[in-house]
């Protein structure tokens, strides 16, 4: 009897002290915006104005085509049983929380304006490829030689 | 035996709630005093404070001004966990023109809307539908 309380506390020890642990989990990010009012917008006529009425403040803005713009929106309701086994091998904490990788990783909308600020195209998928698709990266500034 | 199991059922469970925020809540009153066609880049500042990221968009440019509510709310059971993750933000994009002079606002105020809750509980209504 008191081998098989040795035996139980142990296993009790060791699945308490986290390292092994299972559940459902449910992350909830952001409201969506409305699919029909996705596929309300015209290109070539809706404006910005209209869109930022309509959808409010985008997640995420970006240089486009010269003086054009693509706004976009992001949003995510996922659910997911699963297990996770973790072995803590350094004291250092690399969990911090960034809305800017929470955001990016977001499926959404993507809209596309002109220099006129007129709707030239809307996408849809995860933001981080669209952004990556169609950003123009902008060359680093050229320092200043010190007289 | 039975109540021994019992017992540490009851002893190693536990709930847990943890709220973490990014920067501070954005104030309906403040962009309500930003003026498309009037206000300049300085006076956004002015009332707004500083900008987290500013953008430039051609000759043009945009700063972004916002404030991210993440709330978690669950339980554990020896090694069974539950947890929900809500996140809702505050958020305002304010553009300008060459010249710097306001052209569009564009604001949404949802980070006082994260609650705290179990992951099976439907707390914004409807969610799929949208806003």
């Amino acid at each position: 009897m008191a081998r098989r309380l040795v035996t139980l506390a142990s296993l009790l020890v060791l699945l308490c002290s986290g390292c092994i642990t299972g559940g459902y989990y449910r992350q909830q990010v952001f409201t969506p915006i409305a699919p029909v009012k996705i596929a309300a917008l015209e290109p070539g006529k809706t404006t910005l104005a209209e869109v930022l009425a309509a959808f409010g403040a985008p997640i995420f803005v970006w240089e486009w085509k010269g003086d054009g713009a693509a706004l976009a929106w992001g949003w995510s309701d996922n659910d997911r049983w699963g297990f996770a086994i973790s072995v803590p091998i350094a004291n250092r904490n690399a969990t911090a929380y960034s809305f800017d990788k929470l955001a990016s990783d977001l499926p959404g909308a993507v809209l596309f304006f002109g220099p006129d600020d007129v709707l030239i195209e809307a996408r849809q998928g995860r933001l981080s490829e669209i952004r990556a698709e169609t950003a123009q990266p902008r060359p680093a500034a050229v320092p200043e030689e010190v007289p | 035996m039975r109540h021994l199991a019992v017992l540490l059922l009851l002893a190693l469970s536990s709930c847990f709630m943890s709220r973490s925020v990014t920067n501070v809540p954005l104030q309906r009153a403040k962009l309500e005093q930003l003026h498309p066609g009037t206000t300049t880049a300085k006076e956004v500042v002015e009332i707004l404070g500083a900008p987290t990221e500013v953008i430039q968009l051609g000759s043009r440019s945009a700063y972004r001004y916002d404030f991210t509510n993440l709330k978690r709310e669950g339980f554990t059971v020896i090694v069974f966990s539950c947890l929900n993750e809500d996140t809702r933000a505050d958020r305002a994009w304010v553009f300008f023109d060459s010249k710097d002079v306001l052209t569009h606002v564009g604001s949404t105020l949802e980070g006082n809307d994260a609650r705290y809750a179990m992951p099976w509980t439907d707390i914004h209504g409807k969610q799929a539908e949208g806003k």
